[in-house]
Protein backbone atom coordinates (compact mmCIF):
# COMPACT_ATOMS: atom_id res chain seq x y z
CA UNK A 1 0.00 0.00 0.00
CA UNK A 2 2.79 2.37 0.92
CA UNK A 3 4.58 1.45 -2.34
CA UNK A 4 1.48 2.41 -4.26
CA UNK A 5 1.22 5.72 -2.37
CA UNK A 6 4.88 6.51 -3.13
CA UNK A 7 4.40 5.67 -6.77
CA UNK A 8 1.32 7.89 -6.91
CA UNK A 9 3.22 10.78 -5.31
CA UNK A 10 6.08 10.45 -7.82
CA UNK A 11 3.69 10.21 -10.77
CA UNK A 12 1.68 13.19 -9.56
CA UNK A 13 4.85 15.24 -9.05
CA UNK A 14 6.06 14.32 -12.53
CA UNK A 15 2.73 15.26 -14.06
CA UNK A 16 2.70 18.61 -12.24
CA UNK A 17 6.25 19.40 -13.33
CA UNK A 18 5.41 18.46 -16.92
CA UNK A 19 2.29 20.66 -16.86
CA UNK A 20 4.28 23.59 -15.45
CA UNK A 21 7.05 23.14 -18.02
CA UNK A 22 4.56 23.18 -20.86
CA UNK A 23 2.38 26.06 -19.71
CA UNK A 24 4.89 28.54 -18.27
CA UNK A 25 5.89 31.25 -20.73
CA UNK A 26 9.39 30.53 -22.04
CA UNK A 27 12.46 32.69 -21.87
CA UNK A 28 12.01 34.08 -25.35
CA UNK A 29 8.44 35.19 -24.78
CA UNK A 30 9.15 36.58 -21.29
CA UNK A 31 12.12 38.69 -22.28
CA UNK A 32 10.42 40.77 -24.91
CA UNK A 33 9.84 44.50 -25.18
CA UNK A 34 6.44 45.66 -23.94
CA UNK A 35 4.19 46.51 -26.87
CA UNK A 36 2.74 50.02 -26.75
CA UNK A 37 0.23 50.77 -29.50
CA UNK A 38 0.41 54.08 -31.32
CA UNK A 39 -2.79 56.13 -31.36
CA UNK A 40 -5.20 56.60 -34.27
CA UNK A 41 -3.30 59.70 -35.37
CA UNK A 42 -0.12 57.66 -35.87
CA UNK A 43 1.66 59.06 -32.81
CA UNK A 44 3.14 56.63 -30.34
CA UNK A 45 4.89 57.24 -27.08
CA UNK A 46 7.58 54.91 -25.76
CA UNK A 47 9.36 55.27 -22.43
CA UNK A 48 12.33 57.02 -24.03
CA UNK A 49 10.95 58.61 -27.20
CA UNK A 50 7.89 59.91 -29.02
CA UNK A 51 7.43 58.90 -32.64
CA UNK A 52 5.02 59.60 -35.44
CA UNK A 53 4.63 57.58 -38.63
CA UNK A 54 4.14 60.16 -41.36
CA UNK A 55 3.90 57.85 -44.33
CA UNK A 56 5.05 54.76 -46.17
CA UNK A 57 6.53 54.60 -49.64
CA UNK A 58 7.70 51.64 -51.66
CA UNK A 59 10.14 51.40 -54.51
CA UNK A 60 11.93 48.90 -56.69
CA UNK A 61 15.20 50.81 -56.48
CA UNK A 62 16.62 53.61 -54.38
CA UNK A 63 19.30 56.09 -55.34
CA UNK A 64 21.18 58.60 -53.24
CA UNK A 65 24.42 60.49 -53.22
CA UNK A 66 27.29 59.53 -50.96
CA UNK A 67 30.66 61.32 -50.90
CA UNK A 68 29.83 62.93 -54.24
CA UNK A 69 29.08 59.58 -55.89
CA UNK A 70 25.71 58.34 -57.03
CA UNK A 71 24.72 55.07 -55.37
CA UNK A 72 21.88 52.92 -56.72
CA UNK A 73 20.49 49.93 -54.86
CA UNK A 74 17.97 47.64 -56.52
CA UNK A 75 16.15 44.61 -55.21
CA UNK A 76 14.34 41.51 -56.40
CA UNK A 77 11.66 42.30 -53.78
CA UNK A 78 10.56 45.75 -52.59
CA UNK A 79 12.07 48.56 -50.59
CA UNK A 80 9.63 49.90 -48.01
CA UNK A 81 10.48 53.39 -46.76
CA UNK A 82 8.87 54.60 -43.53
CA UNK A 83 8.98 58.36 -42.98
CA UNK A 84 9.05 59.16 -39.29
CA UNK A 85 9.17 62.11 -36.93
CA UNK A 86 10.94 61.23 -33.69
CA UNK A 87 12.00 63.11 -30.59
CA UNK A 88 13.63 61.72 -27.47
CA UNK A 89 11.94 62.36 -24.12
CA UNK A 90 14.54 62.62 -21.37
CA UNK A 91 17.91 61.69 -22.81
CA UNK A 92 19.61 61.46 -26.19
CA UNK A 93 18.77 58.18 -27.82
CA UNK A 94 19.25 56.13 -30.96
CA UNK A 95 16.20 54.32 -32.23
CA UNK A 96 15.86 51.13 -34.22
CA UNK A 97 13.00 49.98 -36.36
CA UNK A 98 11.64 46.55 -37.25
CA UNK A 99 8.94 45.60 -39.73
CA UNK A 100 6.82 42.71 -38.47
CA UNK A 101 5.64 41.24 -41.76
CA UNK A 102 2.20 39.87 -42.56
CA UNK A 103 3.60 36.33 -42.41
CA UNK A 104 5.04 36.97 -38.94
CA UNK A 105 8.61 37.30 -40.12
CA UNK A 106 10.73 40.11 -38.73
CA UNK A 107 12.59 42.42 -41.09
CA UNK A 108 15.32 44.65 -39.69
CA UNK A 109 16.37 47.85 -41.42
CA UNK A 110 18.32 47.00 -44.55
CA UNK A 111 22.07 47.25 -44.02
CA UNK A 112 22.40 47.81 -47.78
CA UNK A 113 20.87 51.25 -47.24
CA UNK A 114 22.31 52.27 -43.90
CA UNK A 115 24.21 55.18 -45.46
CA UNK A 116 21.23 56.94 -47.06
CA UNK A 117 20.74 60.60 -46.13
CA UNK A 118 18.42 60.94 -43.09
CA UNK A 119 18.79 57.21 -42.41
CA UNK A 120 17.42 56.09 -39.06
CA UNK A 121 20.38 53.88 -38.21
CA UNK A 122 22.74 56.86 -38.13
CA UNK A 123 20.45 59.36 -36.43
CA UNK A 124 20.52 60.35 -32.78
CA UNK A 125 17.50 62.01 -31.21
CA UNK A 126 17.55 64.73 -28.58
CA UNK A 127 14.88 65.64 -26.04
CA UNK A 128 12.40 68.28 -27.29
CA UNK A 129 13.93 68.30 -30.78
CA UNK A 130 12.02 66.54 -33.54
CA UNK A 131 13.90 64.91 -36.38
CA UNK A 132 12.49 63.31 -39.52
CA UNK A 133 14.43 60.13 -40.31
CA UNK A 134 13.73 57.34 -42.80
CA UNK A 135 13.65 53.65 -41.95
CA UNK A 136 14.13 51.41 -44.99
CA UNK A 137 13.27 47.72 -45.19
CA UNK A 138 13.79 45.21 -47.96
CA UNK A 139 10.92 42.72 -48.06
CA UNK A 140 8.56 40.82 -50.36
CA UNK A 141 5.44 42.78 -51.42
CA UNK A 142 2.97 40.62 -49.53
CA UNK A 143 4.60 41.40 -46.17
CA UNK A 144 3.46 45.06 -46.28
CA UNK A 145 -0.33 44.93 -45.88
CA UNK A 146 -0.99 43.14 -42.59
CA UNK A 147 2.48 43.95 -41.32
CA UNK A 148 3.35 46.67 -38.85
CA UNK A 149 6.17 49.00 -37.98
CA UNK A 150 7.76 48.69 -34.53
CA UNK A 151 10.14 51.25 -33.04
CA UNK A 152 12.29 50.80 -29.96
CA UNK A 153 15.23 52.48 -28.33
CA UNK A 154 18.49 50.90 -29.45
CA UNK A 155 20.20 48.68 -26.90
CA UNK A 156 17.10 48.24 -24.76
CA UNK A 157 15.11 45.82 -26.83
CA UNK A 158 14.25 43.72 -23.80
CA UNK A 159 12.04 44.84 -20.93
CA UNK A 160 11.42 48.28 -22.43
CA UNK A 161 8.55 49.68 -24.43
CA UNK A 162 8.33 49.15 -28.19
CA UNK A 163 5.90 51.32 -30.12
CA UNK A 164 3.70 49.35 -32.53
CA UNK A 165 2.09 51.35 -35.34
CA UNK A 166 -1.16 50.36 -37.01
CA UNK A 167 -0.93 48.11 -40.04
CA UNK A 168 -1.34 49.96 -43.38
CA UNK A 169 -4.79 49.54 -44.94
CA UNK A 170 -3.37 49.33 -48.47
CA UNK A 171 0.08 48.95 -49.95
CA UNK A 172 1.76 52.24 -50.88
CA UNK A 173 2.13 52.83 -54.61
CA UNK A 174 5.35 51.27 -55.83
CA UNK A 175 7.74 53.60 -57.61
CA UNK A 176 10.33 52.19 -59.98
CA UNK A 177 13.06 54.46 -58.61
CA UNK A 178 13.06 56.56 -55.47
CA UNK A 179 15.60 59.34 -55.09
CA UNK A 180 16.52 60.15 -51.50
CA UNK A 181 18.03 63.53 -50.82
CA UNK A 182 19.23 65.21 -47.65
CA UNK B 1 3.01 -27.48 26.31
CA UNK B 2 2.80 -23.77 26.34
CA UNK B 3 6.56 -23.56 26.73
CA UNK B 4 7.00 -25.91 23.75
CA UNK B 5 4.85 -23.77 21.50
CA UNK B 6 6.83 -20.68 22.43
CA UNK B 7 10.05 -22.53 21.72
CA UNK B 8 8.85 -23.67 18.32
CA UNK B 9 7.76 -20.16 17.42
CA UNK B 10 11.15 -18.87 18.47
CA UNK B 11 13.01 -21.38 16.29
CA UNK B 12 10.67 -20.80 13.40
CA UNK B 13 11.39 -17.07 13.58
CA UNK B 14 15.13 -17.75 13.83
CA UNK B 15 15.01 -19.82 10.66
CA UNK B 16 12.65 -17.57 8.70
CA UNK B 17 14.55 -14.36 9.39
CA UNK B 18 17.86 -15.30 7.73
CA UNK B 19 15.91 -16.89 4.91
CA UNK B 20 14.00 -13.67 4.24
CA UNK B 21 17.15 -11.53 4.39
CA UNK B 22 18.93 -13.86 1.95
CA UNK B 23 16.03 -13.58 -0.48
CA UNK B 24 16.14 -9.81 -0.15
CA UNK B 25 19.89 -9.78 -0.82
CA UNK B 26 19.53 -11.92 -3.89
CA UNK B 27 16.77 -9.68 -5.18
CA UNK B 28 18.90 -6.54 -4.64
CA UNK B 29 21.87 -8.11 -6.45
CA UNK B 30 19.65 -9.27 -9.24
CA UNK B 31 18.32 -5.76 -9.72
CA UNK B 32 21.82 -4.27 -9.59
CA UNK B 33 23.02 -6.88 -12.09
CA UNK B 34 20.15 -6.12 -14.46
CA UNK B 35 20.92 -2.40 -14.17
CA UNK B 36 24.60 -2.90 -14.98
CA UNK B 37 23.78 -5.15 -17.90
CA UNK B 38 21.26 -2.62 -19.22
CA UNK B 39 23.84 0.17 -18.94
CA UNK B 40 26.40 -1.93 -20.81
CA UNK B 41 23.86 -2.80 -23.49
CA UNK B 42 22.82 0.83 -23.98
CA UNK B 43 26.44 2.04 -24.14
CA UNK B 44 27.27 -0.71 -26.61
CA UNK B 45 24.26 0.10 -28.78
CA UNK B 46 25.18 3.82 -28.75
CA UNK B 47 28.64 2.87 -30.06
CA UNK B 48 27.03 0.73 -32.74
CA UNK B 49 24.72 3.62 -33.73
CA UNK B 50 27.70 6.00 -33.90
CA UNK B 51 29.54 3.57 -36.14
CA UNK B 52 26.48 3.14 -38.37
CA UNK B 53 26.33 6.90 -39.12
CA UNK B 54 29.53 7.74 -41.01
CA UNK B 55 31.51 10.74 -39.71
CA UNK B 56 32.38 12.05 -43.14
CA UNK B 57 30.16 14.94 -44.23
CA UNK B 58 28.11 14.29 -47.38
CA UNK B 59 29.57 15.13 -50.77
CA UNK B 60 27.66 17.90 -52.48
CA UNK B 61 27.60 18.88 -56.12
CA UNK B 62 26.98 22.18 -57.88
CA UNK B 63 23.28 23.03 -57.85
CA UNK B 64 22.69 21.03 -54.72
CA UNK B 65 21.61 23.01 -51.63
CA UNK B 66 23.65 22.75 -48.46
CA UNK B 67 22.48 23.96 -45.06
CA UNK B 68 24.50 26.56 -43.19
CA UNK B 69 22.10 26.62 -40.23
CA UNK B 70 20.46 30.02 -40.64
CA UNK B 71 20.67 29.93 -44.41
CA UNK B 72 20.71 27.47 -47.28
CA UNK B 73 23.43 27.90 -49.87
CA UNK B 74 23.39 26.47 -53.38
CA UNK B 75 26.87 26.50 -54.96
CA UNK B 76 26.80 27.12 -58.69
CA UNK B 77 30.26 27.78 -60.06
CA UNK B 78 33.90 27.81 -58.96
CA UNK B 79 36.24 29.97 -60.99
CA UNK B 80 39.69 31.53 -60.85
CA UNK B 81 39.40 35.26 -61.52
CA UNK B 82 41.98 37.97 -62.03
CA UNK B 83 40.10 40.56 -59.98
CA UNK B 84 37.68 40.56 -57.07
CA UNK B 85 33.96 41.26 -57.53
CA UNK B 86 34.17 44.75 -56.02
CA UNK B 87 36.35 47.69 -56.94
CA UNK B 88 35.82 49.34 -53.56
CA UNK B 89 35.44 46.63 -50.92
CA UNK B 90 37.74 43.84 -49.76
CA UNK B 91 41.31 43.17 -50.81
CA UNK B 92 42.10 44.01 -54.42
CA UNK B 93 45.47 42.52 -55.36
CA UNK B 94 46.21 39.09 -56.79
CA UNK B 95 44.24 36.22 -58.28
CA UNK B 96 40.96 35.19 -56.68
CA UNK B 97 39.16 31.89 -56.31
CA UNK B 98 35.44 32.67 -56.55
CA UNK B 99 32.62 30.35 -55.49
CA UNK B 100 29.35 31.76 -56.83
CA UNK B 101 25.99 30.62 -55.55
CA UNK B 102 22.60 31.48 -54.20
CA UNK B 103 21.75 31.96 -50.57
CA UNK B 104 18.40 32.01 -48.80
CA UNK B 105 17.65 32.93 -45.22
CA UNK B 106 15.53 30.16 -43.71
CA UNK B 107 14.90 31.80 -40.32
CA UNK B 108 12.09 34.19 -39.45
CA UNK B 109 14.25 37.29 -39.00
CA UNK B 110 16.82 39.29 -40.93
CA UNK B 111 20.20 37.65 -40.45
CA UNK B 112 23.55 39.36 -40.18
CA UNK B 113 25.21 36.16 -38.94
CA UNK B 114 24.84 34.30 -42.24
CA UNK B 115 27.70 31.92 -41.52
CA UNK B 116 26.89 31.43 -37.86
CA UNK B 117 27.72 33.25 -34.67
CA UNK B 118 30.69 33.19 -34.00
CA UNK B 119 31.24 33.23 -37.74
CA UNK B 120 32.52 30.00 -39.25
CA UNK B 121 33.32 30.52 -42.91
CA UNK B 122 33.92 27.78 -45.43
CA UNK B 123 37.31 26.10 -45.24
CA UNK B 124 39.15 25.48 -48.47
CA UNK B 125 42.00 23.03 -48.87
CA UNK B 126 43.98 22.33 -52.01
CA UNK B 127 47.44 20.90 -52.49
CA UNK B 128 48.59 21.89 -49.00
CA UNK B 129 48.52 25.62 -49.85
CA UNK B 130 47.40 27.91 -47.05
CA UNK B 131 44.32 29.80 -48.14
CA UNK B 132 43.25 32.80 -46.02
CA UNK B 133 39.67 33.23 -44.84
CA UNK B 134 37.30 34.18 -47.68
CA UNK B 135 35.31 37.38 -48.13
CA UNK B 136 31.62 37.19 -48.97
CA UNK B 137 30.11 39.61 -51.50
CA UNK B 138 26.56 40.41 -52.46
CA UNK B 139 26.69 40.19 -56.26
CA UNK B 140 23.81 42.67 -56.72
CA UNK B 141 25.69 45.48 -54.96
CA UNK B 142 29.27 44.37 -55.61
CA UNK B 143 29.82 45.06 -51.92
CA UNK B 144 30.54 42.88 -48.88
CA UNK B 145 27.44 40.99 -47.72
CA UNK B 146 25.94 42.54 -44.59
CA UNK B 147 22.60 40.92 -44.04
CA UNK B 148 20.11 38.62 -45.73
CA UNK B 149 16.34 38.95 -45.43
CA UNK B 150 13.86 36.10 -45.08
CA UNK B 151 12.19 34.94 -48.34
CA UNK B 152 14.61 36.91 -50.54
CA UNK B 153 17.13 34.79 -52.41
CA UNK B 154 20.37 36.51 -53.24
CA UNK B 155 23.36 35.70 -55.42
CA UNK B 156 26.60 35.82 -53.49
CA UNK B 157 30.25 35.31 -54.31
CA UNK B 158 32.64 33.79 -51.80
CA UNK B 159 36.14 34.95 -52.65
CA UNK B 160 39.52 33.59 -51.55
CA UNK B 161 42.83 35.28 -52.27
CA UNK B 162 45.03 32.72 -53.96
CA UNK B 163 48.47 32.22 -52.38
CA UNK B 164 51.43 32.60 -54.77
CA UNK B 165 52.55 28.98 -54.55
CA UNK B 166 49.21 27.52 -55.66
CA UNK B 167 48.65 26.26 -59.20
CA UNK B 168 45.29 25.23 -60.60
CA UNK B 169 44.21 21.87 -59.23
CA UNK B 170 41.28 20.22 -57.45
CA UNK B 171 40.00 22.01 -54.36
CA UNK B 172 37.91 20.79 -51.47
CA UNK B 173 35.53 23.17 -49.76
CA UNK B 174 33.97 22.22 -46.45
CA UNK B 175 30.69 23.72 -45.26
CA UNK B 176 29.59 23.74 -41.65
CA UNK B 177 26.18 24.43 -40.21
CA UNK B 178 25.28 25.69 -36.78
CA UNK B 179 22.84 23.64 -34.76
CA UNK B 180 19.59 25.27 -33.64
CA UNK B 181 17.94 24.28 -30.38
CA UNK B 182 14.48 25.66 -29.67
CA UNK B 183 14.84 25.27 -25.89
CA UNK B 184 18.37 25.11 -24.59
CA UNK B 185 19.28 23.31 -21.38
CA UNK B 186 20.08 26.44 -19.36
CA UNK B 187 17.25 28.96 -19.88
CA UNK B 188 14.97 26.99 -22.22
CA UNK B 189 15.52 29.76 -24.76
CA UNK B 190 16.10 29.39 -28.46
CA UNK B 191 19.84 29.08 -29.07
CA UNK B 192 22.34 28.47 -31.81
CA UNK B 193 24.88 25.97 -30.51
CA UNK B 194 27.69 23.90 -32.01
CA UNK B 195 28.76 23.64 -35.61
CA UNK B 196 28.65 20.35 -37.47
CA UNK B 197 30.04 19.48 -40.93
CA UNK B 198 27.24 19.97 -43.45
CA UNK B 199 28.89 19.02 -46.70
CA UNK B 200 32.02 18.86 -48.79
CA UNK B 201 32.33 20.19 -52.30
CA UNK B 202 35.20 18.84 -54.39
CA UNK B 203 35.73 20.45 -57.76
CA UNK B 204 38.29 21.75 -60.17
CA UNK B 205 37.97 25.51 -60.66
CA UNK B 206 37.23 26.78 -64.16
CA UNK B 207 39.19 29.63 -65.59
CA UNK B 208 37.11 32.79 -65.43
CA UNK B 209 37.48 36.23 -66.92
Amino acid sequence: MSHLANLMAVALGGAMLGAMMNTLPGYDSSFQPFAVDAGENGVGQGRLFTAELIGLRSAGAISYERYGKNVVRDTSATFLVAELAISAREESRQIEAVWLGATGRQYNQSTRLENVPRGLSQARFEPRLTDRPLAIFELPDDEIVGGRLVLMARGSMRMDSAVHFASPASAPERQAMLRLGP
Amino acid sequence: MVEDEAGIRFYARMVRHPLRSTARQIRARLFAGIGILAAIAVAWWMKVEDARVPDASPQIAFGEPVSLGRAVFTPQKLTVEKAGPSATAGSQAGRKLVLAGQIENVTGTSQAAVFGQPEKLLTLSSGGAGFPLPEVYLVRDRELLGQIEPRIREDIAIVWNIPDDWHEQDVTIEFSAQQFKLRDNLYAKASWLLFYPAGTLSARPERGA
